[in-house]
Parts: structure tokens; sequence; C-alpha cells
């Protein structure tokens, strides 16, 4: 772990931090290991959360500091075990700082995570499927108003035979487990802790061909 | 006792009283829209006889005692700067660069906000259209039922034009950054806001002010923060209260997960007429809420607008209500509520059931 790096994020100091990531790349320093640093300054982050020490603010700083030094180590680190690969993105809406949290924690896991972005609707997520074959789909769902695009995704994976190979799960503010049922998905969850515990329940689930 | 008006029912509430039934509160952006026969959200929001027919109808077919009329969010903000994209099913904010890179500077245009005529927000288009379908329904409804209506206080004001999470981000990124905005809030937003606020009352005929507490939220902002926040509300509300006095009633608005009902009521309770909120659906309890306010402020909730009211079956949504009416009755007075606007897809029977089953279990006679 680097110390410099690790105070430079749990101070919220993104540009410093952008900075010194460039620096120490540079100097042929392992970016595994600054993401490793990464991860443990957001675990540090959402432990506090969890105390209720800290709120949305410290968490939207912390994943717009650990993203400005993933942006520079990107392509340069791979997920050291390739736990699963998951497919992220918010349906319909342009709410994003709920997904970017469960993106930052989900990469510090390890898992490989595409993030396909804000404003989805199922021909989004059913073209990144077929392009990047994901293990989990992950949803973000803010507002209720394009629900009939979930309906549309899950009738694409269950008419293609994909629903074994190919798990769906939900979060954000609008989802629930009335929700889940309703729209067939594998699970839901309401924050960090219980999204990281259903992305390995379900990643057990997954019937993988490799 | 005589049956009341919806409008009646709504303010007997307000003054802490039992009126013949318990007011049936909703409203939604998106169920008139569905009722206006528009079907082009963008034409939607800029047609005020739209906007007043699409509610006209879903006044008519719900009959509730008190609703609100509204668009997006953001539509008394365009002339401050915030800019949308409308697609087909939600009008929501454009994603503005300094999403993805901090800017300190997008804070200064807030300093200039005091010249009124220059920001007055019905220089907005949708805005415009707005108040004039208000004019519209007020003319139509305000005998008969409560139009809630107002505006965030300047702090949510200022997050809703810049965009909530990056607000949020950037007072823990940027030194020195809460301390200028507490001297923005505190001066010619706060002068800005409270200018809106009068012109909203207005709008509905010194029916009510609506205040939004939703970021009184204990996932959304540390303690510190709400304490922070509290000088800027109070004083938001002290001058509202100056320019429209006490007879005018303050109606709230708290459509939070994880509401601190205990610091809104402790900051707060003493400058408004009711506390709503989301329950069942949010972690603070119905019950809970009763047993601690329920003698001392009147309170709305019991309908989980997320949950049972878009998912259930009408048995289940009957079951709901009974129980929270059951609850309710523990309070001095309660008024039937879900915990924000109606969402799209709602089904129609289940939000016409609701007048029906505070009909059967909602009576205080």
């Amino acid at each position: 772990m680097n110390k410099e790096i690790y105070e430079l994020a749990i101070h919220f100091r993104p540009f410093e931090l952008e900075e010194k990531v460039k620096e120490l790349i540079e100097k042929g320093y392992d970016p595994n290991d600054i993401l490793e640093t990464l991860r443990e300054a957001l675990k540090y982050s959402y432990q506090m959360y969890l105390k209720g020490v800290y709120a949305l603010p410290h968490l939207s700083a912390m994943v717009a500091t650990f993203h400005m030094g993933y942006a520079v180590l990107k392509g340069r680190v791979k997920p050291s075990i390739s736990k699963g690969r998951i497919l992220m993105g918010t349906l319909g809406s342009i709410h994003y700082i709920g997904k970017d949290i469960i993106k930052c924690f989900y990469i510090s896991e390890g898992f490989d995570v595409i993030d396909l972005g804000e404003n989805l609707m199922a021909v989004d997520f059913i073209k990144g499927i077929e392009k990047y074959q994901p293990h989990v789909v992950a949803i973000s769902i803010f507002l209720l108003n394009a629900l009939g695009e979930l309906e549309k995704l899950v009738k694409y994976l269950e008419e293609n035979n994909l629903r074994r190979k190919i798990k769906v799960i939900i979060g954000g503010a609008a989802a629930n487990e009335a929700i889940a049922r309703k729209y067939r998905v594998d699970g839901w969850g309401k924050d960090p802790d219980s999204a990281i515990k259903l992305l390995y329940n379900v990643m057990k689930e997954v019937e993988k061909d490799d | 006792m005589t049956e009341m008006t919806g409008l009646e029912r709504a303010l007997t509430y307000l003054k802490g009283q039992r009126p013949d039934k318990m007011p049936l509160w909703h409203d939604s952006m998106y169920v008139p829209w569905q009722y206006s026969g528009v079907s082009s959200l963008r034409e939607y929001v800029h047609n005020p006889e739209a906007i007043a027919r699409g509610y006209s109808r879903y006044i008519e077919k719900s009959r509730m005692d008190i609703t609100g009329v509204y668009l997006d969010q953001w539509a008394l903000y365009e002339v401050l700067g915030a800019e949308v994209e409308i697609l087909d099913h939600v009008v929501q904010p454009k994603t503005p660069p300094w999403r993805y890179r901090p800017d300190r500077k997008i804070y200064e245009r807030f300093w200039k906000v005091d010249n009124f005529d220059k920001f007055d927000p019905r220089l907005g288009k949708r805005a415009n259209a707005l108040f004039k379908a208000w004019r519209i329904l007020i003319d139509k409804y305000g005998d008969k039922i409560l139009f809630r209506q107002g505006i965030p206080g300047p702090a949510a004001t200022l997050a809703l034009v810049v965009g909530t999470p990056e607000v949020l981000r950037d007072i823990m990124i940027f030194p020195g950054l809460l301390d200028e905005l507490r001297e923005i809030l505190l001066g010619p937003l706060m002068d800005w806001t409270v200018e809106v606020a009068v012109m909203l009352v207005e709008a509905v005929d010194y029916q009510n002010f609506n205040m939004s507490f939703v970021t009184y939220d204990k996932s959304f902002l540390d303690i510190e923060l709400r304490k922070w926040l509290v000088e800027i509300d109070r004083e938001f509300l002290k001058r509202v209260r100056d320019r429209i006095g006490w007879n005018v009633p303050i109606t709230t608005h708290v459509c939070s997960y994880d509401p601190d009902l205990d610091f809104i009521f402790q900051n707060f309770g003493d400058m408004v007429n009711e506390i709503q909120f989301y329950a069942p659906g949010s972690t603070y309890p119905l019950a809970l809420a009763v047993e601690k306010f329920g003698d001392k402020i009147p309170l709305c909730a019991g309908i989980d607008h997320l949950g049972t009211l878009f998912t259930g079956t009408p048995q289940e949504v009957e079951e709901m209500v009974k129980k929270s009416i059951e609850i309710g009755k523990k309070a001095k007075t309660f008024a039937l509520g879900p915990g924000c606007g109606l969402v799209m897809g709602t089904p129609e029977e289940n939000i016409k059931l609701l007048a029906d089953i505070r009909d059967k279990y909602g009576r205080y006679d």
C-alpha cells in the first residue's frame, strides 16, 4: 500500500492524487498496488459511513477521488483475480451516484466491471450483453418510469435461454423487494454492503462456460 | 358531522384538529401527463392547457383532498441556468461537464441572482406554462381542494441547479467552499428563493406554502451538515413567514428513505403545520412517529407508493391503508399520503381505491 496515495484519498484530494498517481506510474510504481491502496481508502470511507460518521457527501467525494485516480490506472491494471464480469448501468435516467459508488466497490473487490453509463434502455443493456458477455447485469433504478424496459431485458434473457448464465440484480432508490419479485430479477441491494453480498451470492449461481 | 369539502378537511387537519375524515393527499407529475391526451412529454411540459387538463382528470378520478401541480423539479430554475433534457419518459438535468471534473467556478453565478427582474422564474418556458396551469386549476378547484405549493430552501435550490451529487462532493473536496456557500445561501440566493416562495403562495391564492426537508436524511447528510443546514432553512422559513404571515399553513415534504424526523421536528416543529413523510417504505415506522409526535403535530403518511401501491393487488392496497389508518387514528389528527409523487405505471385502480378505503375506514365521526 502506498501511504501518500492513501492519505490523499481518505482526505478527498482528487487533484493532488491524480498528479501523484501519474508521477508514481512514470517512476515505474506497480499500478496494482495503487489500485489496492485506493481500495483500502474506499473501504475506510465505507466503514465510516456504516458507523454513521460519513454520509453521501463523503462517499461522493471518495468516488470522485477513486475515479480520478483510477482513470490514470485504467488499462495498466487488470483485475488481479477475475471473479466475474459485471455489466452496470442506470435504467432510464441520469442518476449515477449510487451506481458509481457500487461500481467502485465492485472494482475494488476485483470484479471486471463494465459501466455502460446512464439513461439506458433495454436495447442498450442487450447490446452490452452481446458485446461483453457478462456474468451479472447490475442495474441501478432511481425512477420507475422506465420499468417496462426492465421487463424487456429480462424477457430477452429468458427467450434466449440466458437466465442461468447471466444473473440480473437491481439497486438504487426505487428498487425494492416487490419490484425485484415482480420483474423476476435475481436480487436487490439497498446499500453497498448488501450489493457486495448479493453479487457474491448470485455469482455462485451463474452457470459458467469459461 | 356534515361532509366537508376537501379544502375544509385539509385546513382543519393543518390546524391540528380532526376533520370529518382523514384528508387524502397525493400528487404526481407523470400520471396527469398520461391523462392529458398529449403523448409527447416535450409538448406537455410547455402546454398549460394540457397540464391543467391532465391534472383535472387526475383530480376527478382520484378524489383526493390535497394535491400539487408540478412538472420536473428544475422548471423554476431554468432562469438560473438549470438545463434539462426531455426524453420520451422523463425530464431530467443534462449531465454537466463538472460531473467528471470538479470545478469550483460553477458557484460564482449565484452571487448575482438577487437581480430578480433578470432572474424571474416565469421567464423560463416550463415555469411560465406552470404558472398559467396553476391559475386555471385554482380557478376551477381552489374552493374544493388544497394545492400544495412550494420551493425548497436556498441550499436545495443551489443543489438542484448545479447538481446534487456534485455539490455534495465539492463541499468535501474544495477547502473553504462551505463557508462561501453559506454567504451565498444567506445572501443573494436567500433573497431570490424567498421572492419565488411568495410568488408561489400567491399562485395558489395563499392556500399554503410547502417546505421540503428531504435533505434531512441520515444517509444523505451527516449530523454536522444537517446542523449547518438548519441555520439556512430556518432563516428561509422565518423570512417566508414574515411575508406570508402565520395564517397561511406550511405543509412539508420529507420523501427520504432514512429520514431524521426527530431532528426535523426538533428544529422546525415550531414553524410548520404538519410533518409529511414516507412510511411504510422508509426506515422510520409510522407507529413510532405517531407515538413520538402524534400528539404534537399533524402527521401525513401511510401509503407506500413505490411498493404496495405500485406493485400490489387492490386487496394488498386496502390492507396497507387500513393498517395505516388504524395507526393514524392514535394521532390527534392524521392525513393519508405517499412518500412522494406517484410514479408512472401505478395501476389506476389502486390510485382510485385510496379514496374509497379512506371513506370506509378513515372517518372520525
